[in-house]
């Protein structure tokens, strides 16, 4: 069916709102607060065909899995098995395709005058799904079975209600139960929303009319995609990333690597040549590596192109199996973030090879998270502080990178000091802009920042950071930055480094710090105007050292004024 | 004239309403309800002047400066200065070792997708840049004890070197000032006495709530903001005064829908930040209660964007979490949404191929391609012309002819490049932006959790009329509400608010467990300083309404909401009732409750109000039975969009209709600053204030 260009305009932005309202009803009818202070779940469109049309929410590197968790779904019930009223629950990686087993994916077929018309698919973070730790992402799993309760598609709720079998399963391995079932009828019940919401608009326009206007969607995401490429020169670029270690053998660094192959109006991502899967649970599945794919090449192509199953037209993949991209059952996959950044940073550096108009120097490594358990917090309560950690974006041919932010997706994650201490048995010391955390250049990277505690009870210390060790590089005679790292301070003399995946007991009064990475430089230091060089001096995010080292500024540290001559002598030597 | 003469005082009352592009003024005589009107150009490098020049006009029509009894004035002069970047040199200090706070901008999440994955992505700028902030060493605790005393010689020093730097206004943000805000005031002296030039804002007054990133931006603002505001408020009553307007009674209109007394506006410049739309919302609320229905969405379109506004028997929605220019305001303001929609919103092919409309916007210059200043891109209004909802005679009553071969060129080109003749892209934008504003309604209304069947549309603006009763269908909102100047509800609307302040203090404890000795003490400090403003305000204690009200929370949430606490001495058993409510109201909102979870409190609040003079209303005379031919101004080929062919409308004057008229549509009402139109199936009715009540068919 044709659709003209108006009603095509009309009908998608009434899905976008199907979309909006689906996401508000996830984050606002859900039982966990926290559901909605972290906002770590989507909320999407798919159509009859199970092709992704729309997401909603800021993790869009979700995509992916929902396409492959209704396929799931398909070939578990059949494509007749599938009734009005139905929804269907998988959290199993191998099987739903989400990136770990916290994030339940939920599946409403959605019917229209007896016919199927779309799906309305959701996936969220669950707080805890068993495993062996709580929150269930243990440093110590070793196969995907440490990571919680696996559970492969299921029809959780028909038109007569909830399966209260399955609802007991979950409540009997979670060690919240009334939280976890809480959020799930809440996910649950905005697909459903999203699912009569939708069947109303096929009552406006017609089912054949919506199904037009996806098409459409799809087909012109899939042609912008394809001119976008073309508009590259032929050839190939490669990138490689490191990780530390896989938190199983400590010595032994992961290496991703991407080979980028652009013929015509097509490209072709090659990871054959990262290290195979691994002990430890910083494997990610190959529909997260797809996914991340896609937002890195919306990045690095024209940021304009919506999310959607369009992208994969003029996409090919080769993606090995039994790879760290890539695992086979049953390796674990439950801290696949720092993974999934360094994967995106090869992506972005690749890409950025036949686009250098949009290349930017890549974002800093070693963001994560830090949870500690206090046995007796407020009210005498066993209690659990978590806190996500970023990085800074890299620099780009314009301007300097964003200081203190989330990578692939720009959240800014910050719990205010003042709830922290209100809420839990300890002292932030510190919170500051990490003085020549960036990488130097003619634009420099965003900043890092230092995040300093105080325990004042005995509690247990969870640290999931990443990549101490190997940090990224800048572009263009850019410099990389300095690399996060978490210190320990029990007692006196030096601080204890600390590895990047660890879990510690420790004493009241205990100090431990984060010290973040800030993002990449952009182009030759010494090009940098001398009084931006003189601004960033007074504004505390580069030494003076750093200044005369990186940037040729020689400034007094007395009288902190410019020193011309010495300036010149030294930006010509460094040029030179 | 007349009653002068014969010795009577007449008092008026006046609302000046400064706006992008024009100033407009009502002034209501109080004992007739007689009222004078006009409309005079902005002048945006110094709005006082167009306040004067409006107060002019209304001299010249024989009203006396002395006859002014009262001025509610809505201004920009906040807005403006954040949006073009133009506030003072400001210092910022802080608590030793958390720079990061305001480098972090708090917590962030784009709104677009493309922000959230575009690398160059970047954050708003900072207001204050590190190297005018200073580290103070201090810090209290989350009990407000002192884990390290103020180091008054760094205070000092940091002031001197502040002060050397040009800076003229220095916020200070220290963590947990709101539980004890001594080093805040201590370092007030301080600069008093080390450079009593300088402005100072402290985050503890400033908005004593917990969570420090809001408060310390919305501290930033006010010391950006404070010295331009403080110097037109001087202007203004400066000029007041030489007009010979000596009424003590001047009010600004604040963000949170409620007027200040002129002489206190200086103390709380962030409360003018979003004056302009808040005053559009009063006046709905009046309009809607005129009708008799205190549940109405108000629904102000201009020539470049759309505010929309709910308001929930008769009260308009609060937020504290306030945007402007990208800087965060946390101070409570009534909930506007703001879409970029307008007469001038110009329609172009996106990148998909697809007809898009907005954000984009011509503006008043070039403006529309029909109003022949050189604009070549269809607007909104270009479609308005060629579909016949707008006459070439439709604005400022025929001063303004419009250029329908100017809007039909323009339209020609876009069309070409869809393949769609002129008059299907003309009505495909019409339906474009309808639908944009019927999706942010629908989401404004289901984010309160309201069905729009139980609500009435109140429209205005210059262009609110052409598009309300259209949408209102789409909505299955019954009624739509057209005031009798929609143009000037913003205005009039100053004219119907109350003298409004909200005092907060945040205390975190849990419900069960807080004293209530402490809270009437919290209570009780808040109720004194609203006292005392009243005072300076010069309101009669009897006239002063306070209401209390205690945000909780359930533990870990990061929002909160406000529960209304009795206006006495509280006691134990409080408690019950305060949190059956609060589980109540999270479920009516948020679709669930958790009565076995602990609640906790977070901040305590008061609102005072005390109501300005009244004045009579007019009412229009009634119909004279013979039909609605007297204001029949003719017909018109309007544009269906339902069947799309063009059906014949009659057209009407506004100004020659009377109480009790019935107009049945398809009908255009046309007027010096609107055009009303109301299709098949519909019907209007004049009320006794004159509003047009359109029963939508919905």
């Amino acid at each position: 069916m044709k659709i003209d260009p108006i009603s095509a305009e009309v009908i998608l932005s009434r899905l976008a709102e199907v979309g909006a309202t689906m996401e508000h009803a996830l984050y606002h009818s859900g039982y966990s607060p926290v559901l909605r202070e972290s906002q770590d779940g989507t909320a999407g469109l798919l159509d009859a065909d199970g092709r992704i049309v729309m997401i909603s929410g800021g993790l869009q590197y979700h995509s992916l899995v929902y396409g492959h968790a209704v396929e799931s779904v398909i070939e578990r019930f059949g494509a007749d098995g599938l009734r009005p009223g139905d929804t269907f629950i998988v959290n199993d990686p191998y099987r739903g395709g989400n990136s770990h087993v916290p994030d339940v994916v939920v599946v409403t077929p959605v019917f229209h005058g007896g016919r199927r018309i779309a799906f309305a698919v959701s996936v969220a973070h669950k707080a805890d799904v068993g495993g062996i730790v709580p929150g269930s992402s243990g440093a110590a799993a070793r196969e995907i079975f440490h990571d919680g309760l696996l559970l492969p598609p299921v029809r959780y709720m028909t038109a007569a209600g909830v399966d209260e079998a399955i609802e007991d399963i979950i409540r009997s391995n979670s060690r919240i139960p009334e939280i976890v079932i809480g959020d799930l009828r809440g996910q649950a019940g905005c697909t459903r929303l999203g699912a009569e919401r939708l069947a109303a608009l096929a009552d406006e326009y017609g089912a054949d009319l919506i199904a037009a206007a996806m098409d459409e969607l799809l087909r012109t995401t899939a042609s912008r995609a394809r001119a976008a490429i073309a508009r590259w020169a032929d050839g190939e670029s490669a990138a490689e990333g490191l990780l530390d270690h896989d938190g199983a053998n400590r010595e032994l660094p992961v290496r991703i690597h991407v080979r980028v192959i652009k013929r015509r109006d097509r490209i072709t991502l090659d990871f054959s040549g990262c290290d195979p899967q691994t002990l430890g649970p910083v494997n990610l599945n190959s529909v997260t590596t797809r996914a991340i794919s896609l937002v890195a090449f919306v990045a690095a192509a024209d940021p304009e192109l919506p999310v959607n199953a369009g992208l994969l037209e003029p996409i090919d993949f080769v993606i090995p199996e039994g790879k760290v991209v890539s695992p086979r059952r049953p390796a674990t996959v439950n801290n696949y973030v720092p993974t999934m950044h360094v994967v995106y940073n090869c992506l972005m550096a690749a890409l950025g090879h036949f686009n250098p108009a949009r290349a930017v120097a890549p974002s800093g490594l070693g963001g994560g998270a830090i949870a500690i358990g206090y046995p007796e917090a407020r009210g005498g309560h066993p209690d659990v502080q978590y806190e996500l950690m970023s990085t800074g974006l890299g620099a780009t041919p314009t301007h300097d990178g964003a200081s203190i932010i989330m990578a692939m997706n720009h959240f800014t994650p910050s719990t205010p000091i003042e709830v922290l201490e209100s809420e839990y048995p300890v002292t932030v010391r510190r919170f500051d802009v990490r003085r020549d955390s960036a990488g130097a250049g003619t634009y420099r990277g965003g900043i890092g920042f230092i995040r300093e505690y105080q325990v004042k009870t005995p509690c247990t210390l969870t640290v999931r950071h990443s990549n101490h060790r190997f940090g990224v590089s800048g572009i263009q005679r850019g410099t990389g930055p300095m690399t996060s790292r978490a210190l320990l301070e029990a007692g006196p003399g030096e601080p204890e480094q600390l590895d990047i995946m660890v879990t510690r007991s420790l004493n009241a009064g205990t100090i431990f710090r984060l010290e973040q990475s800030g993002g990449a430089g952009y182009g030759a230091p010494h090009e940098r105007p001398i009084a931006v060089v003189a601004q960033d001096v007074a504004d505390g995010y580069v030494s003076i050292e750093s200044a005369a080292r990186d940037y040729g500024v020689i400034i007094d540290p007395e009288t902190l004024e410019i020193d011309e001559v010495a300036t010149a002598a030294m930006r010509a030597k460094l040029s030179g | 004239m007349a009653e002068r003469r014969f010795g009577f005082v007449n008092q008026y009352l006046v609302g000046i309403d400064c706006g992008g592009t024009f100033t407009d003024l009502i002034a209501v005589e109080a004992g007739s309800g007689r009222i004078f009107v006009t409309k005079v150009p902005s002048t945006p490098s110094d709005p006082s002047q167009a306040v004067v020049a409006a107060l002019d006009e209304l001299f010249a029509a024989g009203i006396a400066p002395d006859d002014v009894q009262l001025v509610a004035h809505g201004t920009t002069v906040a807005t403006n200065t954040m949006l073009e970047g133009k506030g003072v040199r400001a210092g910022l200090l802080i608590t030793r070792g958390f720079r990061a706070i305001y480098e972090a901008r708090g917590w962030i999440r784009p709104d677009s997708v493309r922000a959230l994955l575009d690398p160059f992505f970047q954050k708003p700028p900072m207001l204050v840049p590190q190297r005018l902030t200073c580290e103070i060493s201090e810090r209290v605790d989350s009990e407000g004890k002192v884990l390290t005393p103020l180091d008054e010689a760094e205070v000092r020093a940091a002031v001197r070197k502040l002060r050397d730097r040009g800076v003229v206004s220095m916020a200070v943000c220290y963590l947990f000032s709101f539980l004890n805000p001594d080093h805040e005031e201590r370092t007030a002296a301080i600069i008093a006495e080390e450079a009593p030039e300088i402005r100072v804002s402290l985050s503890a007054r400033v908005l004593p709530a917990i969570r420090e990133y809001p408060r310390l931006s919305t501290t930033v603002v006010d010391a950006y903001v404070g010295p331009v505001i403080e110097r037109y408020l001087l202007e203004l009553g400066a000029r007041l005064k030489r007009r010979g307007v000596t009424t003590p009674q001047v009010y600004l209109m604040q963000s949170n829908g409620g007027l200040m007394r002129m002489n206190i506006g200086a103390r709380y410049p962030t409360q003018t930040l979003l004056s302009g739309p808040s005053a559009g919302v009063v006046g709905g609320i009046e309009i809607a209660g005129q009708c008799g229905t205190s549940h109405a969405v108000t629904f102000d379109m201009g020539g470049t964007s759309t505010d929309i506004g709910v308001i929930v028997d008769g009260r308009a929605e609060q937020s504290s979490e306030g945007q402007i220019a990208g800087q965060d305001i946390g101070i409570p303001m009534l909930k506007l949404r703001t879409l970029g929609a307008g007469g001038g919103t110009i329609a172009r092919v996106g990148p998909d191929g697809l007809l898009k409309v907005g954000p984009e916007s011509a503006g008043a210059m070039p403006g529309p391609a029909c109003y022949g200043r050189g604009g070549t891109e269809p607007t909104v209004t270009d479609a308005n012309l060629l579909l016949g909802a707008l006459g070439i005679g439709s604005l400022l009553g025929g001063r303004m002819t419009l250029d329908i071969d100017a809007a039909r060129e323009a339209m020609g080109r876009l069309a070409a490049k869809l393949r769609l003749d002129p008059l299907a892209a003309a009505a495909g934008i019409i339906r474009i932006v309808n639908n944009q504003m019927a999706i942010d309604l629908r989401l404004a209304l289901y984010d309160q959790g309201q069905d729009p069947r139980r609500f009435a549309l109140v429209a205005f603006g210059g262009a609110g009329p052409i598009h309300a009763a259209y949408l209102a269908r789409e909505l299955h909102i019954p009624r739509v509400l057209i005031p009798s100047r929609p143009g000037l509800l913003s205005a009039a609307g100053l004219l119907g608010a109350s003298v409004r302040h909200i005092y907060l203090r945040s205390a975190v404890g849990m419900l069960d467990s807080f004293p209530v000795a402490r809270m009437m003490e919290i209570f009780g400090a808040l109720e004194a300083q609203a006292r005392a403003d009243a005072r300076e305000e010069a309101i009669p204690e009897t006239a002063l309404s306070l209401r209390r009200e205690i945000d909780l929370r359930y533990q870990h949430q990061g929002y909160q909401l406000a529960i209304t606490c009795p206006n006495r001495a509280l006691v134990d058993s409080d408690r019950a009732a305060i949190r059956a409510n609060f589980d109540a109201i999270h479920k009516r909102v948020y679709g669930q409750s958790a009565p076995q979870e602990p609640a906790e409190i977070v901040t305590f609040r008061i609102v005072s109000e005390a109501p300005l003079p009244r004045f009579a209303r007019t009412t229009l005379p009634s119909a004279d039975g013979v039909g609605t031919t007297r204001a029949l101004a003719g017909e018109r080929a309007l544009f269906s969009p339902d069947e799309a062919r063009f059906l014949s409308a009659r057209v009407y004057q506004r100004d020659k209709l009377l109480q009790g008229d019935e107009l049945v549509g398809p009908a255009i009402v046309e007027q010096f600053d609107s055009t009303s139109v109301i299709w098949p199936g519909q019907r209007a009715t004049v009320d006794r204030s004159g509003t047009l009540v359109v029963d939508t068919g919905a």
